[in-house]
């Protein structure tokens, strides 16, 4: 399996020799053992950030005595008030891109070109709304537009721990969603020359695992941010 | 060969044992503890002692065998071949994975038993709990309101009474660490850590035991803080008994009629002396020094000339970074100055009608230092 | 469109460009540092300078640097290629490394001026304040990397990639230039990317080093004498952090060089990558150099709110630095682990790997993963300080906490120290049975000793937070757990001692620094359990003694086996063999100094010295320690200048060295030295155990495969 043929040129000092010709099924393995590899690591990225929410997000003691009115404890874990709507619909629409993906990968291997397409363009556009609904709406860039729809003035991200851990997990996986949309769009370029033909269809499939992989990281972070813990006004 | 080994091994072994028992006195003279000044500290010592019995044993093991190796299995002038041929023995191979884990766990029980001993709170209502303020770059300990509610630069302290201390930094991390007792705990902002201790000597039987009977037994921040961090140190004062400490106490909550006197308490008591000097260096200093620093003339940040005098040295203690002196950095300075000095001055107020100004009397001590 | 540009970057005027950057750039470098130094020392002397002196310097450096651009874009099309001058600046415009220092510069310069009146935070609370720029700082240094990774072209194919072009892989060095241009481009050769490993590693030891011994002069006498304390705890920070870096970038050259050549691969698996890895490393350096300038003063740790509130700007820096690195870490953490997988030769099962290819394993897993943590942690206090968002400041509420950046921190932190010995670890047992001419004792249980470590150095990262303020209950936790790094370290000391006892031992010069190492790593690892039960250690956290321990761990576990390794690979690097007297002496000044500085440092932490102090209490009696650390520090960094100067002139010595000089089984040694292209003249496989030396009847290890018919 890891055979791998040896220049054998006798001019060794030649540097200019062709290389050993790896097989695409050894080169093929590398890239899903390494792909694979890098989404352990980045599990590690996203369960720092959960930490931080989990350990930042709770009632201090200082919290109890200043605050009688509420009744919590020590320790319990809160949440910052956020709109179940948006935080619904993003969540639906990254969900649902994911099945475009898959449905663009299965067209891919067997070579249905026109199809694949269509269903990158879907997931993109899902994705892009994904992204514009935490970036304009939860995060408040345009504030008019964010109030009228969540009813509520957008949160900061100098507002407290609250802020800053919602704008930096948020902003990390948004930068994980952009990079995957930027994935999608090479791709429909690339297919347009004519790459990704069946049985060489590493690319199409490397993008969909790191979308679902994005999308997985999104499924544990949809809870941690909108349903666990106490609303903390 | 297989005798040639045994022999080996056991003069090898032997000398493992003689050296062991070598190491433990070089550690002891080598590696020599400060003054032990704790009922605690005699506990941790203790613990070190069994640390310096498992270190003798063990670097005795590993050089004594290299040594050994060397001076037994090394190649001879001419000779050809190669070593003897095993791969391992699994008998071996446990036993070296099983006793080191025996010891793991004796020293992790000796270690949990004395750590909860450190950590015990059962004993706090008898204790004396002094609050410690840390700040860059100093100390103070506010002592009980029983005690005349008394805030000290220096740590002063009664022998063989428990102490607590609850600790809160009004900054960046500090470390609070006396040597001579053995003792360390992080000071951190927003949150109150503990220290337990019982002096067992005297600041003057430490001196002694020292060999220097000027010795100052002090504490020393241990977490790297900034500028100064060096020199974030505060004198301990162990008295001999509860009639000194009072005394002690009583002392430093009496106020001098004279400002300058006034004066340079609030110097050393608010920690104007870690930044400033008095005698005109600037060594490890990050303020300008105090020495003529009345009526001089100070260039600032902007360019612009003042005069240092009474208002200009008020508000640049109310509001440090407002006027900076060319050559200085803004944000090194507490600037909570103000609102400590108020609530010093109400204080004293309350508790001997006397009016008095704090900046007024750092300003007549200023007066003082003329170059 | 794109490929119009690549090609731009390679005519004739890009080069002239680059050859004019690289000599006015230069110039105005190592004058500034000539006028930093000159100026200390006036100012040292107490020599009153005249008025405009430093008015006159800096005119003097602008009107040479522009002299010296205007000499370069002369000489980069070849016309003074007579000058040495003119070679060298000819030559230096046709480095990746000219090229991407100005695409770095060009984008820092950029975005620094765009962005350096912009607050990005309000002044929120009273106290806190942005310094002017800063945030223009970090984002000019965030994009400033990717200036230097498209400007250098390491992202040339990924980039052509993206826009539909199909890329070779090209081998070789630059066509029609010398062969040495190589190591100052891109290259994907395993072999070059690992020498460019080893010799900036050996260039970051030498500037760490040299940090180390200015502070170590300011030591060794109580009070201050040499610098302000600014500048001090300016230093140490350095000294830590460049450190850190150059045995990453040495811990990099062992696995890259190394490890594709003992499974019998002909390069990583993923080459791009791996000259990605190598060559982030470089802006990442750039950033640390500049932190030092500005001046830092946190240590490498960088604890908020110390680092998240100080006015020493060289912070931000100091923390994008570090960032950078760690994107190094996982890519070639993850490429070395997939070349393990998927690119071993026939035979080469996972029990007959040379031994060093497990620690390479061990070492990868902790770097691919903890690495991100530090990541989290370090882009917090960057939010913090250039967006106002507080994770740390205990004054919102909920509150902030300092402690969290501690745990995400050392989550990393700790299993880095694995990353770093438990190559060197791999070396000595690589190596011994070499010297000794006896089978590793134990080969599975030393492989599982590795993994071991890197497995329990994931569970005791609160060590370091003992007296940090964390809840009671972990301390006991973290206190028994720590303990138990202590079982597999002792495999591998027993491991050892099994391998030596009956061999027939010779003592060239990189058996000596194995010896060596286990003696100086067995006095780190004797010095940590008693930093691990809480109540000794209450009295010795971020004292000296941990500054000792620390350093014993790091020399013995990596520094003497790295120079060991370098010894012993040098004839298979370069063909040749270096000087066996030189490198004995290098071995006698270097071992007995660090004994002494290494027990000296521990001496004084025992008695009351504390860490990343500029100054001590004279009182405490100190000084005669300190002096003699201070002089061994001196004997170390001699010993090592004879061990560049060594390596320097063998490798140019017309005598070549024997094919296996050592008489090793490992199959690097079956293919000629230096190295060829792609390692072995023709595919090997392994059909035999890797360590038999000693066993009667001739058992083969690696050998070509016989072609049919054979």
């Amino acid at each position: 399996m890891a055979a791998v043929t040896i220049g054998h040129d006798d001019h060794h000092d030649d540097h200019h020799e062709h290389a050993p010709e790896i097989p695409y099924p050894v080169q093929l393995r590398s890239n899903r053992v390494g792909l694979w590899l890098f989404c352990i690591s980045e599990i590690f990225l996203f369960a720092g950030l959960l930490a931080a929410r989990f350990y930042l997000w709770r009632v201090s003691p200082d919290m109890v005595a200043s605050h009688p009115a509420y009744e919590v404890e020590v320790g319990e874990i809160l949440r910052p008030e956020l709109s179940q709507t948006v935080g619904f619909i993003t969540t639906a629409m990254l969900l649902v891109s994911s099945y475009y993906m898959v449905r663009a990968e299965v067209a891919a291997e067997h070579g249905h070109r026109g199809r694949m397409v269509r269903s990158l363009w879907v997931t993109f556009v899902l994705g892009l709304l994904f992204l514009l609904g935490v970036v304009i709406i939860e995060w408040g860039t345009m504030p008019e537009l964010a109030q009228a729809i969540t009813g509520h003035s957008p949160i900061r991200p100098t507002d407290g721990v609250f802020g800053a851990v919602l704008f930096a997990m948020t902003g990390m996986h948004a930068i994980h969603v952009t990079t995957g949309l930027i994935f999608i769009l090479i791709l429909i370029g690339n297919s347009r020359k004519g790459w990704y033909q069946p049985g060489r269809t590493w690319g199409v499939e490397a993008c969909a695992i790191y979308w679902h992989y994005v999308d997985v990281v999104w499924i544990f972070f949809y809870p941690a941010l909108y349903l666990i813990g106490t609303v903390w006004h | 060969m297989k005798n040639g080994l045994a022999r080996h091994l056991t003069i090898a072994t032997v000398l493992t044992v003689l050296s062991t028992f070598g190491m433990y006195f070089v550690l002891k003279s080598l590696f020599a503890l400060p003054v032990q000044a704790t009922v605690e500290g005699a506990k941790i010592d203790r613990m070190f002692d069994g640390h310096w019995w498992v270190i003798s044993a063990l670097f005795s093991l590993i050089i004594v065998f290299m040594l050994y190796a060397i001076f037994a299995f090394s190649r001879k002038e001419g000779e050809e071949g190669e070593g003897m041929y095993m791969h391992g023995n699994m008998a071996l191979e446990v036993t070296w994975t099983v006793a080191p884990l025996i010891l793991v766990l004796a020293f992790g029980w000796w270690g949990s038993a004395l750590l909860s001993e450190l950590l015990d709170d059962s004993r706090d209502s008898e204790a004396i709990t002094i609050q410690v303020d840390a700040y860059k770059w100093a100390w103070r300990f506010k002592y009980p309101q029983e005690m005349g509610g008394v805030e000290t630069s220096t740590l002063y302290l009664p022998k063989d009474r428990l102490i607590v201390l609850e600790m809160e930094s009004q900054d960046v991390i500090h470390s609070f660490w006396i040597p001579e007792f053995r003792v360390k705990q992080d000071i951190l902002p927003g949150r109150k850590t503990y220290l337990r201790f019982t002096p067992s000597m005297t600041t003057q039987e430490i001196a002694d035991a020292h060999g220097d009977s000027s010795y100052q037994p002090q504490v020393r921040c241990a977490e790297i803080c900034g500028t100064s961090h060096a020199y974030m140190l505060a004198p301990v004062e162990v008295l001999t008994d509860q009639a000194a400490f009072d005394e002690a106490l009583f002392n430093a909550g009496q106020l001098s009629a004279d400002p300058v006197e006034r004066g340079e308490k609030w110097y050393v008591d608010y920690g104007c002396n870690s930044c400033h000097s008095m005698d005109g260096s600037l060594d490890g200093k990050a303020g300008p020094t105090w020495l003529g620093i009345y009526g001089r003339e100070e260039e600032l940040v902007d360019g612009s000339v003042v005069i240092a005098d009474d208002d200009y040295i008020r508000s640049s203690i109310y509001y440090p970074n407002e006027q900076i002196v060319a050559g200085y950095a803004p944000n090194i300075m507490p600037n909570n100055f103000e609102a400590q000095f108020l609530e010093q001055q109400q204080k004293i107020k309350n508790e001997i009608n006397q009016d008095i100004d704090i900046v007024s009397d750092l300003i007549e001590f200023m007066k003082t230092l003329e170059e | 469109m794109v490929k119009a540009i690549v090609n731009f970057s390679h005519s004739k005027f890009a080069r002239s460009f680059y050859a004019a950057f690289a000599g006015a750039a230069l110039t105005w470098l190592l004058l500034s540092v000539a006028f930093l130094a000159l100026n200390w020392i006036v100012d040292l002397a107490d020599i009153a300078a005249p008025e405009n002196a430093v008015a006159l310097q800096g005119t003097v450096r602008l009107i040479l640097a522009v002299l010296m651009g205007i000499l370069g874009f002369i000489a980069g099309s070849g016309v003074l290629n007579g000058l040495w001058i003119g070679r060298f600046l000819y030559y230096a415009g046709r480095t990746a490394l000219v090229r991407g220092l100005f695409g770095q510069g060009l984008v820092f310069a950029i975005v620094y001026f765009l962005m350096r009146d912009v607050r990005t935070i309000p002044e929120i609370e009273s106290g806190v304040t942005q310094a002017s720029g800063e945030a223009a700082i970090v984002l000019g240094a965030l994009l400033s990397t990717f200036g230097f990774l498209w400007f250098s072209g390491v992202m040339t194919d990924w980039t052509l990639q993206m826009f539909g072009h199909h890329t070779e892989l090209k081998h070789g060095g630059p066509p029609g230039e010398p062969e040495w241009l190589r190591y100052f481009n891109i290259d994907v050769n395993h072999k070059v990317i690992g020498i460019q490993y080893g010799v900036t590693g050996i260039l970051v030891l030498l500037l760490g080093g040299a940090l180390a011994i200015l502070f170590r002069l300011e030591l060794a006498f109580p009070g201050m004498q040499l610098f302000s304390t600014d500048d001090y705890n300016t230093l140490f920070s350095a000294h830590g952090m460049i450190m850190i870096a150059a045995v990453f970038l040495g811990v990099g050259a062992l696995i890259n060089y190394l490890a594709p050549v003992m499974i019998g691969a002909a390069d990583m698996a993923f080459p791009r990558l791996n000259a990605f890895s190598y060559w982030i490393g470089v802006p990442a350096a750039v950033m640390l150099v500049g932190g030092m300038i500005l001046g830092w003063d946190t240590g490498w740790v960088g604890y908020p709110p110390h680092s998240s509130s100080t006015q020493m700007l060289g912070v931000v820096l100091f923390l994008m630095g570090f960032y950078m690195n760690g994107f190094a870490s996982i890519a070639s953490a993850i490429n070395l682990l997939v070349t393990v997988v998927t690119m071993r030769a026939k035979g080469m099962n996972y029990w007959r790997m040379p031994i060093f290819v497990w620690t390479a394993i061990a070492t990868s897993i902790m770097q691919f993963s903890a690495t991100q943590t530090v990541g989290v942690a370090l882009s917090m206090v960057l939010l913090q300080r250039t967006m106002g968002m507080n994770f740390f400041d205990p004054s919102t509420v909920p509150p902030g906490d300092p402690v969290l950046y501690q745990h995400l921190f050392w989550f990393y932190s700790h299993p880095a120290v694995y990353v770093w010995v438990v190559p060197g670890f791999g070396l000595i047992s690589e190596l011994l049975p070499v010297f000794a001419r006896k089978p590793l004792y134990g080969y599975k249980w030393v492989a599982m000793s590795s993994i071991g470590i890197a497995l329990v150095g994931f569970i005791v990262w609160a060590h370091h937070m003992f007296t940090a303020g964390m809840p009671d209950t972990l301390r006991y936790i973290f206190m028994v757990s720590t303990m138990f790094v202590g079982i597999p370290t002792g495999v591998k000391f027993f491991s050892w001692l099994g391998t030596i006892w009956g061999g027939k031992m010779i003592y060239p010069t990189p058996m000596l620094f194995i010896l060596g190492s286990i003696s100086v790593f067995l006095l780190g690892g004797l010095s940590g359990p008693i930093l691990a039960t809480i109540p000794t250690d209450l009295h010795l956290h971020d004292s000296y003694w941990v500054v000792g321990h620390f350093h014993a761990t790091i020399f013995g576990g990596f520094v003497f086996p790295f120079f060991g390794a370098l010894y012993y690979w040098y004839p298979k690097i370069t063909g040749r063999m270096y000087n066996e007297w030189l490198g004995k002496l290098h071995f006698w000044l270097m071992l007995p100094a660090f004994w002494v500085m290494s027990i000296g440092q521990m001496v004084v932490g025992l008695r009351g010295m504390r860490r990343r102090i500029a100054d001590y209490d004279p009182a405490l009696n100190l000084d005669f320690t300190h002096s003699l650390i201070t002089i061994a520090t001196l004997v170390i960094g001699w010993s090592v200048l004879i061990m560049i100067y060594n390596l320097w002139t063998s490798a140019r010595s017309k005598e070549l060295a024997p094919e296996n000089p050592w008489g090793s089984r490992s199959p690097e040694w079956l293919a000629p030295s230096p190295l060829p292209e792609f390692n072995y003249l023709s595919p090997i496989e392994i059909i035999g155990e890797p360590y038999e030396y000693g066993k009667d009847e001739e058992e083969i290890y690696a050998r070509p495969i016989p072609a049919i018919g054979d």
